[in-house]
């Protein structure tokens, strides 16, 4: 097997800026580098993206490697996994880390075949064995029932990181680098198909992932009418609305707003959970809250083993008072 | 379909499985379906089987069958809000190679009994529940679940309780709350070594333990504990229409039951893995259906064929014998190529024969009597008090009461059997 | 139009969290006793989306799986629900196999099979949660892929697939054959009708072994697997619950308030 060597993130440009993910990409990348003894390099695919590179440098990128290409969302995915792949047998890296993002999910697996090896995809954590130097890839599995943490025996090890379960990289301005274009040129065969429509649905007010309170609702609301009165406190609290799978399911709202292993992955101040079970699906995407409150009518569900606070009761009943004592509270 | 069953199975419990297995074994085309996810899915009971039904059914039960112990210690106790006064009876015995009862977790067992059932040949079908009956005149000729029609030359009930199969055949009407015990039971994990320390127990061996008094609040009915190898089934079963009538739920019952000084230490430390929550008839031979029309047969607890003489509950032998007894049946109308009434009576007959309903007429009066509340209240009380008279009063047992009371247990024990001797045994001191 | 449904049996995802076990020392999962395992639901979604293409186009779905004793219940499952034949994949050299390794193995089957335009695998199995089988089916047998289905139709140029993106989707057209992995998004698995689950139970799945399609053994099994599981524990996620009561609902949710307030998460 070939010497591989070094550390490959594949970061993200979305509307000509670095996405999020990029930053917490080199974050991550970076303890590794410093815990392998290896350079850190950031891949990066766009359009005139001298800058972005360069932000990667300050982030700490110790090279930063440009290809030029359209945005994900706008080309086939067949293009990203040629285009990664290429610069992979050229860079040759030990370790290849790609977000956990539409782009990776769908890159990552592809990638490892092409390159003859394999993907962790989803890891929440990334670390160096001091003994044999493999790349360990904790992730969730089992719905989150269990934490894995795996090896990767063959070369390059790839594995995609999911958003915010490292700390992003701080930025360093004086930190300096190369940046070096990559020309590839994919053949024609490989890409398959075409694009021919990209959707965004916007969504009015705080994103998920942003917000710093969330109410979110579940099966225990009862129909698409029970979520006003989660509206309403979430407005009060600067919050937004989000729910499991099990309203998605009964068509009370869209499955956009459903969190969890399949859905978004928050981590708020305060998440409170109103009729929700607590499968462990569903906490995996928000166990990463600080505080957690509870409000359901069974003493026994499993979510109160996994909050701060709680009710045990009707919400119905518990609702609007609530919603009055925090008006009350806020107000003074 | 192309063509019919010889028989459908409606309910894949005790009876189901026992009755499918049987007809299967004598080459029947039978269909076992059951609406549970799996057989057993969401089935539950105390957890002991008494009676060798299953090892003449089964030959390889006591090598293959997911059973958790032998009953070989039972142990029936009275409970004040503080006093526990208790009988124990062991006799080893009990176990290999006669065992008299197994202690039995429902979701596994059933769904082993189905694959038996499978291997026999029977078609076992889960995730399907029959809505009604399909009907020539006044002849059942199959089932109707979903939008699907199954012909079948016989349909047998083994439903459970309340069974909408023997209502939609017109042999039983709704039952009412005074037919009626609420069972509530939870499963709490515990380490084997800790269960077979506090229960005293050793390799397979197992206790049931039933209790009366102060953990019914006095309600018709009574509490129990299985052992089985990692985790405890620990329930209450309380008269329906008394529940209601006092406005109490059956499961606060079972958490003040799990509260009493002496049941906590039992569980002290476990972790609760399961809950669940079920009817039983217990007003046995007086509420029990016809058990046969034109194509049609109701066995087990769909049937009613319940013992429920007060702390006693048994019923899936009963369903077994009684699943056994229809599938005989079947297959005796299948030689003559007769589904008639008149055939199927056979049924009955067989019944009579076997101790199903003997033991049911025996204890015809039973439930009355039972509702009596002194037996739940009153008779604690007395137990507890005579115990506190006996133990605390000079600190030695008195031979003659202590006898009476080993006496009483003798082969299986019936609160029935014992309250009496209870009574007498006080006067006699 | 013939499809190929890849489908696996997992442990019940929706077993309480309070049954799920599992042993550190050996790394493997203690499925609790008396819950059978399910058919993946993402693999009964995809079965859902061959059944929804069928009922537009006709021709046939065919169900794969590769596993040990009773695997066959998952593809009887896919049957029940509508499909029309399966085969299990079972050889003692399978054990073990990674993603690599399972993908190799289906795709010869698929590769057996022969006449196919898509081949369908559920986005990820609720077991492992990899999400790759799917992927590399698609670059061993060469052909085109989309992730992450919400919607598939046949169109003239080939297939015209919906691929679920965080704020919306992307539709892309791709040749055929194609592989398609399939998100929850799809909706709803039908569930078995009583003559759909009759004739599945009524069923012989038959039992292709390593030598049936040609499989080279030493590309399969613990062996050739890639990676390898370091550790495996369960979360501790327990958190000490301050349970706020009150005489009345009312009474409680007001004392919450306070103590959240008190606490500074409002
Ligand atoms: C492969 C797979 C992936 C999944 N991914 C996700 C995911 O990403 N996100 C997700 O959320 N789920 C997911 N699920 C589903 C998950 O397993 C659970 O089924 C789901 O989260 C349950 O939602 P719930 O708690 O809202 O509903 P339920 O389990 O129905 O619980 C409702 C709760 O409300 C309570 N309640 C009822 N009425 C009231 C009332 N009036 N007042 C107060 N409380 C009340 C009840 O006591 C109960 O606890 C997934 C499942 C699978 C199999
Ligand atoms: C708390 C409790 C403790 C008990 N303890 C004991 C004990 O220790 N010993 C003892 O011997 N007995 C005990 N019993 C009684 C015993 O459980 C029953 O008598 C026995 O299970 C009866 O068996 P069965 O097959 O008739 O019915 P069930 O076991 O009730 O099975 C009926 C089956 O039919 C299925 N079904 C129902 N309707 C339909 C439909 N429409 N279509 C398809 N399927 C359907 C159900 O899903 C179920 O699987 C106890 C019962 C309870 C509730
Ligand atoms: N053992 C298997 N048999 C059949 N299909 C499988 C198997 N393992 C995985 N798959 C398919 O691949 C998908 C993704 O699985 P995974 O990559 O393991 O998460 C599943 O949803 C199935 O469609």
């Amino acid at each position: 097997m070939a010497e591989n060597k070094g550390i490959l993130i594949c970061g993200e440009v979305v509307d000509g800026k670095l996405a999020a993910i990029t930053a917490e990409l080199l974050g991550a990348g970076k303890k590794l580098s410093a815990e392998l003894e290896q350079p850190l390099g950031a891949l990066l695919i766009g359009k005139d993206i001298e800058e972005v590179a360069q932000e990667t440098i300050g982030l700490g990128a110790d090279r930063a490697y440009t290809i030029d290409g359209p945005a994900f969302l706008d080309s086939l995915p067949d293009l990203y996994v040629a285009l990664i792949a290429a610069a992979c047998e050229k860079l040759q890296p030990s370790v290849v880390i790609l977000g956990q993002t539409d782009m990776g999910r769908d890159v990552a697996p592809r990638l490892a075949a092409k390159l003859k090896t394999t993907a962790v995809l989803d890891c929440v954590g990334l670390e160096i064995d001091p003994e044999t130097r493999a790349l360990l890839q904790t992730r969730p599995v089992y719905g989150g029932n269990a934490t894995a943490v795996w090896v990767t025996e063959s070369q390059p090890q790839i594995a995609t990181l999911r958003p915010r379960s490292v700390m992003a990289a701080e930025s360093d301005t004086s930190r300096t680098g190369e940046i070096e274009p990559l020309p590839i040129v994919v053949e024609d065969s490989a890409i398959k198909g075409k694009l021919v429509e990209t959707v965004k649905t916007e969504v009015e007010g705080i994103k998920l992932e942003d917000a710093k309170v969330i109410v979110a609702g579940g099966g225990g609301i009862g129909g698409p009418e029970g979520f006003e009165k989660l509206r309403e406190l979430a407005s009060l609290l600067g919050g937004t609305v989000g729910v499991t799978r099990v309203p998605c399911d009964e068509g009370w709202l869209p499955l956009t707003m459903e969190i969890g292993q399949t859905g978004r992955i928050v981590g708020p101040d305060l998440y409170i959970a109103v009729g929700i079970s607590g499968a462990p699906q569903h906490m995996a995407g928000c166990s990463g809250s600080k505080c957690i409150v509870t409000i359901n009518k069974d003493p026994d569900a499993n979510l109160f083993k996994e909050s701060n606070f709680g009710i045990v009761g009707d919400y119905k009943q518990v609702m609007p008072a609530f919603i009055e004592k925090c008006r009350e509270l806020l107000s003074s | 379909m192309e063509q019919g069953f010889d028989a459908i199975v409606v309910g894949a419990g005790p009876a189901g499985c026992a009755c499918a297995y049987k007809l299967a074994k004598a080459g029947l085309q039978a269909l076992v379906i059951d609406r549970g996810k799996f057989a057993g899915a969401k089935n539950m009971w105390g957890g002991a089987f008494y009676g060798a039904e299953l090892l003449e059914l089964l030959p390889d039960f006591l090598e293959e069958a997911p059973f958790e112990r032998y009953v070989t210690r039972q142990k029936i106790s009275f409970l004040t809000v503080e006093d526990c006064l208790s009988i124990d009876f062991a006799s080893p015995k009990f176990s290999q190679p006669a065992p008299h009862g197994f202690v039995i977790l429902r979701s596994k067992f059933d769904r082993w009994f189905a694959d038996k059932a499978q291997e026999a040949g029977a078609i076992v079908a889960p995730g399907l529940g029959a809505d009604d009956l399909l009907w020539d005149g006044h002849r059942v000729t199959g089932i109707k679940a979903g939008n699907d029609e199954l012909p079948a030359s016989a349909v047998i009930a083994c439903d459970g309780a309340n069974s909408v199969m023997a209502q939609k055949a017109g042999l039983q009407t709704e039952l009412s709350p005074e037919d009626m015990k609420q069972g509530v039971k939870e499963v709490i994990e515990l380490p084997r070594e800790v269960i077979e320390q506090r229960f005293n127990l050793s390799g397979r061996e197992g206790m049931a333990w039933e209790f009366a008094g102060s953990c019914t609040q006095g309600l018709p009915g009574g509490g129990f504990i299985y052992t089985n190898q990692d985790s405890i089934s620990i329930g209450i079963v309380a008269q329906l229409n008394a529940l209601v009538k006092r406005k109490i739920q059956a499961n606060d019952l079972l958490e003040g039951f799990k509260s009493h000084p002496e049941v906590a230490r039992l569980i002290e430390g476990g972790k609760l893995v399961e809950y669940s929550g079920h009817l039983i008839p217990v007003s046995g031979i007086n509420m029990m259906p016809e058990l046969y029309r034109d194509g049609f047969l109701v066995a087990g607890d769909a049937a009613a064929l319940v013992l429920g003489t007060g702390l006693i509950l048994e019923g899936a032998n009963f369903a077994v014998a009684s699943g056994i007894a229809a599938a005989e049946t079947v297959i005796k109308a299948k030689e003559k190529g007769d589904f008639s009434r008149e055939s199927l009576s056979t049924y009955q007959k067989l019944l009579e024969e076997s101790y199903v309903l003997k033991d049911l007429k025996t204890f015809k009066k039973a439930p009355h009597f039972l509702e009596n509340p002194h037996i739940y209240n009153l008779y604690p009380e007395l137990a507890c008090d005579l115990a506190r008279r006996i133990f605390i009063g000079d600190g030695q047992p008195r031979k003659t009461t202590w006898n009476t009371l080993r006496g009483s247990l003798k082969g299986k024990a019936s609160l029935l059997q014992i309250l009496p001797d209870l009574w007498w045994g006080k006067g006699a001191i | 139009m013939n499809i190929i449904v890849c489908v696996k049996q997992v442990l019940d995802p929706d077993i309480p969290p309070a049954k799920f076990k599992v042993d550190s020392a050996s790394k493997q999962v203690v499925p609790p006793e008396g819950i059978p395992p399910v058919i993946n639901p993402y693999d009964a979604q995809a079965v859902e989306l061959a059944l929804r293409l069928k009922e537009k186009q006709g021709g046939k779905i065919t169900v794969l799986t590769v596993g040990s004793d009773g695997a066959d219940k998952a593809v009887k499952y896919a049957i029940s629900m509508g499909a029309d034949d399966g085969f299990v994949l079972s050889d003692e050299v399978f054990e073990g196999s990674d993603s690599f390794s399972m993908a190799y193995i289906l795709s010869k089957a698929v590769e057996k099979i022969g006449e196919y335009d898509l081949v369908l695998c559920g986005r990820q199995a609720a077991d492992w949660d990899e999400g790759l089988v799917g992927s590399i089916i698609a670059e061993s047998l060469g052909t085109s892929l989309v992730t992450l289905a919400e919607d598939a139709e046949v169109v003239d140029e080939g297939l015209k697939v919906k691929r679920v993106t965080l704020d919306g989707y992307q539709a892309f057209i791709v040749p055929t054959p194609a592989v398609v992995t399939v998100s929850n998004e799809v909706g709803q698995a039908r569930l078995p009708s009583g003559l759909g689950i009759i004739s599945a139970a009524r069923r012989q799945i038959p039992v292709w072994k390593a030598a049936d399609t040609g499989i080279d053994p030493s590309l399969v099994g613990s062996a050739a697997a890639r990676r390898k599981l370091f550790a495996l524990s369960v979360p501790a996620r327990e958190r000490k619950c301050e349970i706020i009561e009150g005489e009345t609902p009312a009474e409680a949710a007001t004392k919450l308030a306070e103590r959240l307030r008190e606490a500074g998460a409002i």
